[in-house]
């Protein structure tokens, strides 16, 4: 069986009733199900992400994906006070949303992570796995770089980098007109994201 | 294209997951640029450090059942894990299920690429590598399905026993070496070796498993949050963004050696950029260097392999096998057989994060990339009728020896030889193609082996035991129908109209010297009618005629014969009429010097277009081959054409059409192994124990009077050189270095001090001082024999002449000789005054004999004393000359029997006794070795061979690649 044999159902791009900005219009006039498409859309993205920005210490102190499934669905039952002023913000608001939601989680757990040796096989139980992956100088530089971005530069990148979407995704939740254009999109931002780290290094 | 183009599509290559040559980026780039590609290759890292999170972490709750696969439950952490315990419901087996979410866009590249490079890897059959089954997607996940392992990782062993003992870390590198070998020679890469991922199985294999990890090497040198351990491994250039190489998978390993003895890593950082920072200012602890109890030596070669350059490592994993087999040291004899050596596989596969499996070897790997076929590999025999060109599926799953394929003529059954039962010996099972439970259609308690179905596929013919005759019974079992009366016999098989059996008697082992011409000595082809009355024989006048098989239409039988013995390369293939005439010479091994195939083709069919499928091997391997022979002219017409690329031994090949072969891959290995004797009965008391100890051939030669060193030829040097291994220190020595001709025959002389040695396509013997020195000449063509006690005689076989040989004035005396006959294998009894010798001058019949030596005078052959004369062979006195071990196929099998002879007269005194009986089909004597022996120090020395073996299928239309080398 070939991967050929499956075709993408959202190859033929965008779908407009689909796009986020009007899903959240549908959510926030009451459609249910307009809410638990957005549910859907975002959470295992979120959750995914969540993951790999945690510390492994504190990955143990409470099931990751609970937690983020609380924080949506507490978010999302205010959904109806949520203004989005531009395409893209509701994941920022939601991921804003789940990293407060783990700030507290940590203070009120009031643990300080033992440092563990760390000869590479030992997880370093102080970072997050992304830190290990690329060191703190990285993911700081990164984060700065990332800062300086356009709010639309900086909501593309986090959606596809580090959300993990697809382009169609992409275009649905970006309002852009087709999963090619937001490829193109998201190029564009990238180089500007690598310039600013290169400024940034110098 | 200008630098921002280039930037560009490389910030689309990030974004999309696919592949950037880092390195011809940076090559080309300014100072400006080079600084941004920095930063993109940071980002790179970023994103597919996100990318595989989704992959690992996005874990699938298990499903009931996936396709033809019911799912049982979580193997590791969480009841959500990613690889199952599972039952394979098609073919009734457990598997490891491993599966991985696919469906978004980028990840549908990484799925198929996924499912092509399992079935790559399914190419690879090694015991010592996970075997896959098949790999396949459904809807949304990818699945891939395989061995079960049971047993730990090296990673969990380090946890609970820190360090391992250097010979257990050698021995676990060693069979790491031949794994990482085999899927290099299969042209990929592994490119994740790691203690995480090399199991201790409970049957006491190495086995590596999870190949790659789902990030693309020359994308960006990524480790990931959850493979935490991966970069430590890494070889420098890799981390730099260099292409994975066969140099960077040895470099892999010699970090898993350095972290099995030492517990730590070569090179260590908290991050990816301390290693690299690390690796970049040379901060490397050498082995030899670590604190703690590594032999230097070991520390040396570990050394080596993570050498920072790569061209100053091994170059190849086989290389590095060598030199951890060299180092060894053991204690005389450490591994006590286990009959389960080959047992129970299976249970708990613990894979760590997926994707990518395997790479192709790219041009920059020292060996030559193996053109692969495009056809892919499925695993599953459900799948066999739909077979496509060049795909290959395992029809046998048992863990033992299943061997000698035969496919029905309708294509729906297969028959084969198989010890499953459990009874140790070979009983005939058949079993539908397309998959179900095998059936056992014979059950006597000797072996019965090498099946053929007959024309109309309703009964088989096959051959029982080492002495038992050819039989036919039904398909579904019976009473079987005697054809042939008691003798050896080989390869029986039907005429294409039925109404004649074709087979062969006579000596397995290839024992053709040069020298004399002795015709119908060795092998002859017969022919039988089905109601078994009139018998023709075939091939008059060849030394040896074997292997014989039909022509499509039955008008022609094809041989592997010889007829003169003057060189290695004398055997041909013949075409004879079944009628009888003069068998015309095909010229096929000419045909196969010239494109370079060596050894000796066993023809296994021939098909409907004319091309006769063989085996032939090298030192280590056989490999399926075909060559076209045109059935009325008898002559070749075409070149040799490769089907498989195996590395284990791969024989037996049967066709079904069209283009669907059948053959036995089988792991074997030839060692050396001993059984103490009891000093008063001289009957074994004791367990095998195994003498030499690596994945080479090892074939005993013979064992000092004091039984402290013992001379064996191994094929761990290419080709087999000479060795002395010291049974007090352990250590071993290369005593021959020849680079181009290999070790044939050796005798040391009795005080260790010299060794004689007969080398490949040299016909001559050369002494060897065994403390290192040049060779002197000690005569032409001649065969090494025994020496006498005191060092000072030699036997000889010259010809069809015995001869002693005194070695100080090199005069020769005549000792014994008989027209037409063979006398092989001569030995002194400890006295000196007697020899006693085999001959060859049959094919069914091999017989003992004993002469005085004391006349120093040509003993008549009727003055022969007779001691063993029903079979024996490979004659060794007992140390106070009472009696004669040998090798005996009186029972069925090979076995090691002692006739007791008088001490004065050498005449026998009673019935032979068994001493060691070697009926379990994974451990034998005799199977690609002459079962040499040699008793001293109150121990039996012998060669014997492992093997464990499953029955393949492959379509060869099409797909398989030119011949090649």
């Amino acid at each position: 069986m070939s991967s050929g044999e499956f075709p993408n159902p959202d190859a033929s791009g965008r779908l407009d009733p689909e796009s986020t900005f009007h899903l959240l219009d549908r959510a926030r006039a009451g459609d249910q199900q307009a809410l638990e498409r957005l549910f859907e859309r975002n959470v295992k993205p979120l959750q995914r992400w969540a993951r790999g920005r945690l510390p492994r210490w504190a990955r143990d102190l409470a099931d990751t994906d609970d937690l983020v499934q609380d924080t949506i669905v507490q978010t999302f039952k205010r959904i109806d006070s949520f203004e989005p002023r531009r395409v893209g913000a509701l994941q920022a608001y939601l991921r804003q949303a789940v990293l407060n939601r783990i700030r507290d989680e940590l203070r009120r757990k009031g643990r300080q992570p033992d440092v563990a040796e760390l000869n590479g096989l030992e997880v370093d139980r102080a970072r997050s796995p992304l830190e290990q992956a690329i060191g703190q100088q990285a993911v700081e530089a990164y984060e700065r770089a990332l800062a300086r971005l356009t709010p639309d530069e900086r909501e593309v990148i986090i959606a596809r980098v580090e959300l993990g979407y697809s382009y169609d995704e992409l275009a649905a939740t970006l309002d852009k007109p087709s999963a090619d254009a937001a490829r193109k999109a998201a190029q564009r931002a990238l180089v500007r994201l690598a310039e600013e780290m290169k400024r940034g290094h110098e | 294209m200008d630098t921002s183009e280039r930037v560009a599509d490389i910030a689309g290559a990030i974004l999309d997951g696919t592949p950037v040559d880092w390195h011809t980026a940076h090559a080309t780039a300014n100072e400006t640029e080079r600084q941004l590609l920095d930063q993109m290759r940071v980002l790179a890292t970023l994103a597919d450090f996100h990318r595989n999170q989704s992959v690992s972490d996005d874990v699938l709750c298990p499903p009931d059942t996936w396709g033809h696969i019911s799912v049982l439950e979580a193997i590791g952490s969480g009841a959500c894990g990613d690889v199952y315990r599972a039952w394979d419901t098609r073919l009734d087996r457990e598997v490891a299920l491993k599966l991985l979410p696919a469906g978004s866009d980028s990840a549908d590249k990484r799925a198929s690429s996924i499912i092509q490079e399992g079935r790559l890897l399914a190419r690879v059959r090694h015991p010592n590598v996970v075997t896959i089954y098949g790999a396949e997607r459904i809807g949304d996940t990818v699945g891939l399905w395989m061995e079960r392992i049971d047993g730990e990782t090296v990673e969990q062993r380090l946890a609970h026993e820190p360090p391992l003992q250097a010979s257990t870390a050698i021995e676990i590198g060693i069979q790491v070496c031949h794994a990482v070998s085999a899927v290099h020679k299969a042209g990929l890469l592994h490119r994740d070796i790691k203690a995480q991922n090399v199991m201790l199985a409970t049957d006491g294999r190495a086995v590596v498993m999870d190949f790659g990890t789902g990030w693309e090497v020359g994308q960006a040198s990524v480790p990931l949050g959850s493979l935490a351990g991966t970069p430590l491994y890494l070889a420098p250039e890799v981390l730099r963004g260099g292409q994975a190489t066969v140099h960077s998978d040895i470099y892999s390993i010699g970090v898993l050696l350095y972290r099995m003895v030492t517990r730590t890593y070569p090179v260590q950082g908290r991050n990816l950029h301390d290693l690299r920072l690390a690796h970049e200012h040379h901060e490397r602890i050498k082995a030899a260097g670590v604190p703690r109890d590594v032999p230097r030596r070991l520390g040396r070669i570990i050394d080596r392999a993570i050498d920072p350059s790569p061209e100053r490592r091994y170059d190849t994993a086989d290389a590095l096998a060598a030199a951890l087999a060299a180092v060894k040291r053991q204690p005389a004899v450490t591994r006590k057989y286990a009959t389960a050596a080959f047992a129970t596989l299976l249970i708990g596969a613990l894979l760590l994060a997926g994707g990518r499996l395997l790479h192709v070897l790219g041009p920059n790997s020292t060996q030559a990339a193996v053109s692969l076929q495009p056809g892919g590999v499925r695993a599953s025999a459900a799948d066999v009728n739909s077979l496509g060109p060049g795909q290959l599926v395992r029809l046998t799953t048992s863990s033992g020896v299943n061997i000698d394929p035969s496919l029905s003529p309708d294509g729906s059954l297969l028959a084969y030889a198989s010890d499953r039962a459990g009874t140790g010996g070979f009983d005939i099972w058949v079993q539908p193609i397309a998959g179900g439970n095998p059936i056992r259609i014979t059950n006597d308690p000797g072996d019965e082996i090498e099946p053929s179905f007959s024309p109309d596929g309703t009964s088989i013919v096959f051959c029982r035991s080492e002495t038992g005759g050819i039989y036919v019974v039904g398909v579904s079992g019976g009473k079987p129908r005697q054809l042939v009366g008691a003798g050896r016999v080989h390869s029986p098989r039907f005429s294409p109209d039925g109404r004649s059996v074709l087979y062969w008697t006579g000596q397995t082992v290839w024992t053709a010297r040069f020298g004399t011409v002795v015709p119908d000595a060795i092998s002859a082809v017969h022919t039988v009618r089905s109601d078994g009355r009139a018998r023709e024989f075939l091939t008059p006048g060849f030394v040896s005629a074997r292997n014989a098989i039909w022509s499509p239409e039955g008008n022609r039988i094809l041989f592997l014969g010889e007829r003169k013995t003057d060189g290695s390369r004398a055997p041909d293939w013949y075409v004879v009429r079944p009628g009888g005439g003069d068998p015309v010479r095909t010229g096929a091994v000419e045909a196969m010097d010239k494109a370079g195939v060596t050894g000796v083709p066993i023809p296994g069919a021939w098909t409907r277009n004319g091309d006769v499928v063989f085996t032939t091997a090298t030192e280590d391997n056989a490999n399926i081959w075909q060559l076209s022979i045109s059935p009325e002219t008898g002559r070749v017409a075409g070149v040799p054409r490769r089907l498989t690329f195996g590395t284990a031994v791969e024989r037996s090949p049967t066709v079904r059409s069209p283009g669907q072969l059948a053959f036995s891959s089988s792991v074997e290995n030839v060692a050396v192994w001993r059984v103490p004797l009891d000093q008063t009965t001289g009957m074994a008391s004791g367990g095998l124990e195994r003498v030499t100890d690596d994945g080479a051939a090892d074939r005993l030669q013979n064992v000092s009077a004091d039984g402290r060193v013992v001379a064996f030829t191994s094929s761990r040097t290419k080709p087999a050189q000479v060795w002395l291994k010291d049974m007090q220190t352990g250590r071993e020595r290369q005593i021959t270095h020849s680079e181009e001709h290999a070790a044939q025959l050796a005798q040391m002389s009795p005080d260790g001090s010299r060794v004689a040695v007969n080398v490949e396509g040299r016909r001559g013997m050369e002494l060897y001082p065994s403390n290192g020195g040049q060779p002197s000449t000690l005569c032409t063509d001649c065969i090494v024999g025994g020496w006498s006690s005191d060092g000072s005689q030699m036997l000889i076989e010259r010809g069809t002449q015995r001869l002693v040989l005194e070695i100080g004035s090199s005069r020769e005396v005549p000792l014994a000789e008989r027209p037409n006959w063979y006398l092989n294998s001569p030995r002194f009894s400890r006295d000196g005054r007697w020899v006693v010798f085999h001959t060859t001058n049959a094919p069914e019949l091999r017989q003992v004999y004993a002469v005085p030596a004391f006349l120093a005078a040509a003993v008549p052959p009727d003055k022969w004393v007779p001691v063993v004369t029903d079979f024996g062979i490979q004659p060794s006195w007992s140390p106070d000359g009472t009696g004669v071990y040998h090798f005996s196929v009186r029972d069925g099998f090979f076995c090691v029997w002692l006739q007791p002879v008088d001490v004065t007269t050498k005449r026998p005194t009673g019935e032979p006794k068994a001493v060691l009986h070697l009926h379990d089909a994974r451990l034998r004597a005799a199977l690609r070795a002459m079962p040499t022996n040699d008793v001293q120090g109150g121990y039996l020395y012998m060669t014997l061979t492992e093997v464990s073996s499953n029955i393949w299928m492959l379509d060869t239309r099409g797909g398989a690649p030119e011949t090649g080398k």
